[in-house]
């Protein structure tokens, strides 16, 4: 598997086996290499995928970048999270569209659209990407510097990959953000566990005998737990943790690959 | 040399040789070759090398290279030993052995069995899933299938005599042995059993069932491949490791109890920090230590203050556990101390009766 991560995509199969790998990347930097191979697959040449996330109240954006670094850079600068139109469209949609459908209303779209066109996304398409943890939305924007009929041709060909790349892209960002999560709280695994044991209602006694850890610490876990997530009990605590994307809702099952 | 820790962690991988030892004594026509060095050689050579010096290295995890070592080794002992396990069965088959050779044979490859429970033992307090899998079929070869719920339960029950694993003064070897895997087993069905009920889920979802329907199942395989004597030598290396593994426990905890409402400690596992049994056994002397932080992997584990020391190395040890006379002249002169010491206003342990020599 190794040395065919650094091959050039040949196949749909391929394209569908990279597409699957992204998941099991530890670096931001590995996944970029391997989103810039898929992304060349399509035909095209750049892409950006935006995430929005909760933070407490809060919302913000991170990107994932694969195209020239100045555009992300004017993109900040002029603040054109605000009024760009992809972003409206992917709130309210799932399905892929060609950019150049999206009809632009206001003066200051048309200045994005034409800087956008001078940085790698002359033409191009935007996959909106739904998730229900700690993302809010995800959105891919694929560019070429080519004209619209490239475009079109790719969007027609790889559509349906298009989502897949989208999707699995978004879940392993919300994988790295849940870690983000942990680390900003100074929670471990251990506390997952333990977490993941109270929402199986099991007493503390249960969780000491099956984590193998004494009672004593059982408790001053679950103590520490609530001090930090800054609820009054274990219950609170497991609906913040899941609220929070750090335990995985118990209601659904487990996703495997 | 026994402060180096670059030479411990090289020194790890001698424990790829145990297992080998046994075609090795095949070989060179000394079909007790490997207890004779185990028990005969080693306990020399236990006090030759010297104790334990090493620091585990700052920084450690920044080496990919070394952590992907550390963290192979585990795994590729359990290959070199489930290979020795099946060379032998096909060999003790083809072969007419006699009862002496048989012997000799299954207690060698016993040896592998029992350091491969130590392995096991490793790669069940890792995360992945891989790793827990293998150390469930490890336990299953040696025919131990409540051992990797069971020692869950002992780490939440560190020192409490009703739980197990820890005899109580005056009990022989002879008695803790059965008496143990009987309270491993109950325990481990108990915790099963609640797991499941909590969870809703059915019976077929029972570890332990699932683990001793796997050793049922290699049992089989054995036999169908490698006839009535491959099987004897499957069972018998199996019972040998099994045995090894409680004498371990025993000689780990003898006497250690846990007053009550007081927490787990370092002082409720005997230890001896000899450089040999460390890296032989994946620092399994760091016991106390494994203890209080059961995630940690063996390469991070260090000696603890406040650890009682053992008379001699492991080696030693287990030997002397097997004459429980000569057992109890040496270990109750110990607990005594330790009664005396704890109730000193200072609670410190005699200097001779301290492990972390070390630190």
């Amino acid at each position: 598997m190794e040395s065919r991560r650094s091959e050039a995509i040949g196949s749909f199969e391929d394209a569908n086996d990279r597409i699957s790998w992204l998941s099991g990347y530890e670096s931001e930097a590995e996944v970029q290499a391997a989103a810039r191979q898929i992304v060349e697959y399509f035909g095209l040449q750049s892409f950006v995928f935006g995430a929005l996330f909760r933070d407490g109240g809060r919302e913000h954006y991170r990107y994932l970048v694969g195209c020239e670094p100045e555009w992300c850079f004017l993109y900040n600068q002029n603040k054109w999270y605000a009024i760009d139109p992809f972003i409206d469209y992917a709130l309210k949609n799932t399905s892929p569209v060609l950019a150049s459908d999206i009809p632009l209303n206001t003066a200051g779209q048309g200045r994005m659209m034409a800087e956008a066109a001078e940085h790698g996304f002359r033409s191009g398409m935007v996959v909106p990407a739904h998730s229900g943890s700690v993302i809010r939305i995800g959105i891919l924007y694929l560019g070429t510097s080519e004209g619209p009929e490239r475009a079109r041709e790719s969007f027609h060909k790889h559509r349906n990959l298009m989502r897949a790349f989208a999707l699995e892209l978004l879940e392993w960002w919300d994988a790295k953000l849940r870690e983000a999560g942990l680390e900003a709280l100074d929670l471990d695994e251990l506390d997952v566990d333990l977490l993941t044991k109270a929402q199986e209602h099991a007493t503390a006694e249960e969780a000491a005998r099956e984590l193998g850890i004494t009672l004593s610490r059982v408790k001053a876990r679950y103590e520490r737990l609530t001090r930090k997530l800054e609820v009054p009990n274990k219950r609170s605590a497991v609906q913040k943790a899941v609220a929070l994307g750090l335990i995985r809702d118990a209601r659904w099952p487990e996703a495997r690959p | 040399m026994a402060g180096s820790s670059t030479l411990k962690l090289a020194g790890h991988a001698l424990c790829l040789g145990m297992p080998l030892l046994a075609p090795l004594g095949v070989w060179l026509d000394i079909p007790w070759l490997s207890p004779l060095l185990v028990f005969g050689l080693f306990p020399i050579l236990a006090l030759l090398l010297g104790e334990d010096h090493s620091l585990p290295i700052a920084g450690l995890r920044r080496s990919p290279m070394l952590v992907a070592y550390l963290d192979f080794l585990p795994r590729i002992y359990a290959v070199v030993w489930m290979a020795t396990l099946t060379w032998a069965a096909g060999y003790a088959s083809r072969m007419n052995l006699s009862g002496t050779g048989l012997a000799g044979l299954t207690v060698s490859v016993g040896i592998g069995s029992a350091l491969a429970i130590c392995t096991a033992h490793e790669l069940m307090h890792r995360r992945s899933q891989f790793d827990v899998l293998l150390a469930r079929l490890m336990a299953g070869l040696c025919l131990y299938g409540h051992m990797v719920v069971e020692h869950f339960h002992h780490h939440a029950t560190v020192g409490d005599v009703a739980a197990g694993a820890t005899a109580p003064r005056g009990m022989s070897i002879y008695h803790f042995a059965p008496t143990d895997f009987q309270h491993g087993l109950r325990n481990a069905w108990t915790v099963e059993s609640a797991r499941l009920r909590r969870r809703g889920a059915g019976w077929w979802h029972n570890r332990v069932l699932q683990d001793y329907a796997l050793a049922l199942g290699l049992v089989i395989a054995f036999f169908v491949n490698f006839g009535s004597t491959g099987l004897i030598l499957f069972i018998g290396q199996a019972v040998f490791a099994v045995f090894c593994f409680e004498v371990i426990t025993y000689v780990h905890h003898y006497g250690l109890v846990r007053g009550e409402g007081e927490d787990a400690g370092p002082q409720h596992a005997w230890a001896h920090h000899c450089w040999l049994t460390n890296c032989l056994t994946f620092n399994n002397t760091f016991q106390s230590d494994h203890h209080l932080r059961p995630g940690t992997p063996y390469y991070e584990l260090h000696a603890m203050y406040g650890a009682p020391r053992l008379p001699a190395s492991y080696f030693t040890m287990f030997c002397v556990a097997l004459v429980p006379a000569l057992w109890r002249s040496l270990m109750h002169v110990r607990l005594d101390a330790l009664t005396q010491a704890r109730t000193n206003a200072s609670r410190e342990l005699p200097d001779w009766l301290r492990a972390e020599q070390c630190r």
